[in-house]
């Protein structure tokens, strides 16, 4: 029953999609059928899979890099209230830029290079680590700090069995929404900059009011996060999940 | 193994959020003797968990000294009031973590049979009961072999049942593995149970008030001889504090 609801809710839309398409009968808007042709098609011409490739590699670049500047800005900032208080307007500022803007002043400031473009995810996603991480930090039980100071823990055990369970969820966290704010902002990346990848793809659809294909890419899109939801993060939230009541 | 020294001028918490400055202790000097058990007894607040953490290491900022007379930093175990588990971890790893590098591994088996812990050791600390949870920590404690055993009020909001069995059980483990016990608690007939030596402690800013040795030997100290040493005790001791 479980898997049944999910799976006959998403016919039902894949329904209401087809009857939308005979209904409308405009190139517009093509029939399921169509769509996932288009699908196969630009899969196995080698097309769709280059530019996604591009697109997932520069999505990994960045998100690394953003997790890791991230989660070692939010630790420090949680540590540190000096610091904190120094930081915290700076990173009010970047959390309210719109990305738009990044990207463009990203551009404008280092050329239409790659290093740009990830530079301009990074910089969008970065403050959005750094405040949840912060928050992870600030959380941080005492008690068990204090347990491990008196029983000799040292920095790296201290950090390996206290700190980072305690940090874990809250990476996961950052991780997920990070995710899918950077799927966003790299397509807006590409199509404003570089000659590849998907957002260039789509752009360039666009302009050619090819419906279909922008479909078929979205869906491959969609297909691709959901994967990496199943196989990656659901497994990795269960383990973090493993001694609770 | 050697005496340990404790003289504390002066502990003070400083204002804090509008609040005045709180003066915890002031001129407590206490000398404990090579395995000595020791039990601290005072009104709630007087500053016995605070003396704890000084001698812990976990507060540094006072006044005064905490001379353990060793060559090297002290091994110190400390049962908390709370278990302090991590509860990501299993009982037996809970264990191995505190357990200093140099130490036999077979120790944790040892201590796992002693407390009776051995068919739960793969369990994590969230589905144990608080007594059980607190034989782990029992057992943490005493896994390092340390010079002083800190112990503030292990034992409290248990059952009266289990908590004489958690007494039966630090004094048998104890006495296999011979150290200094430095042990607070309210509960004066817990003292009596327990204690060579009694320390009172004043209201804050906390000093020592009184203390009594006691030399009844552990096995005599029945429920019934506890009730007399009490009322031998109380009159002077209890009503005034």
């Amino acid at each position: 029953m479980r898997r049944l609801i999910p799976a006959t809710s998403l016919l039902l839309l894949l329904l209401l999609w087809q009857t939308l398409a005979w209904w409308l009968h405009s190139p517009m808007l093509p029939g399921p059928y169509e769509v996932f042709l288009r699908l196969a098609r630009a899969t196995l011409s080698g097309e769709l899979p280059f530019h996604l490739g591009i697109t997932l590699r520069r999505l990994g670049l960045s998100f690394v890099l953003a997790m890791a500047l991230g989660c070692a800005l939010g630790i420090a900032m949680g540590r540190q209230p000096r610091l904190d208080r120094w930081l915290d307007p700076w990173l009010t500022v970047f959390l309210n830029i719109p990305a738009l803007v990044t990207i463009i002043l990203c551009y404008v400031w280092f050329g239409l290079t790659e290093s740009a473009a990830i530079l301009a995810v990074v910089v969008n996603k970065l403050p959005n680590v750094a405040v949840i991480l912060r928050e992870g930090t600030r959380q941080l039980d005492r008690q068990l700090l204090e347990m491990a100071q008196v029983y000799r823990f040292g920095p790296w055990k201290t950090l390996h069995h206290v700190v980072w369970p305690q940090l874990y969820p809250f990476v996961i966290t950052a991780a997920r929404t990070g995710l899918a704010l950077i799927w966003k902002i790299i397509l807006v990346v590409e199509l404003l900059g570089r000659s590849n990848g998907m957002g260039y793809q789509l752009h360039l659809f666009f302009q050619l009011f090819d419906v279909a294909a922008i479909l078929a890419y979205t869906l491959a899109f969609v297909i691709v996060i959901q994967v990496f939801e199943w196989t990656v993060l659901q497994p990795l939230d269960r383990y973090a999940q493993r001694w609770r009541r | 193994m050697s005496r340990i020294e404790i003289d504390i001028h002066s502990k003070t918490y400083p204002s804090r959020a509008g609040a005045r400055p709180h003066q915890a202790i002031t001129g407590l000097r206490l000398t404990l003797q090579e395995n000595e058990f020791v039990c601290l007894v005072g009104p709630s607040g007087c500053g016995k968990t605070t003396l704890l953490n000084l001698i812990a290491g976990l507060d540094q900022d006072y006044e005064g000294r905490i001379d353990f007379n060793l060559p090297a930093p002290p091994v110190l175990g400390y049962m908390f009031q709370e278990p302090r588990l991590l509860p990501w971890r299993t009982v037996r790893q809970n264990l191995a973590l505190a357990l200093p590098p140099a130490r036999d591994p077979a120790t944790i088996d040892e201590l796992l049979d002693m407390t009776g812990l051995t068919p739960f050791q793969h369990v994590y600390p969230q589905r144990l009961s608080l007594g059980m949870s607190r034989r782990v920590a029992l057992a943490r404690a005493f896994s390092l072999e340390p010079h002083l055993l800190l112990m503030d009020e292990p034992f409290v909001s248990l059952d009266a049942q289990t908590a004489d069995r958690m007494r039966a059980l630090l004094v048998h483990v104890w006495q296999l593995r011979p150290h200094s016990v430095l042990f607070v608690t309210h509960d004066l007939r817990e003292a009596i149970t327990l204690a060579d030596r009694i320390v009172f402690l004043t209201p804050p800013p906390s000093r020592v008030r009184k203390e009594i040795i006691l030399s009844i030997p552990r096995d005599q100290r029945t429920p019934e001889q506890v009730e007399i040493t009490l009322r031998e005790i109380t009159p002077k001791d209890i009503h005034s504090g």
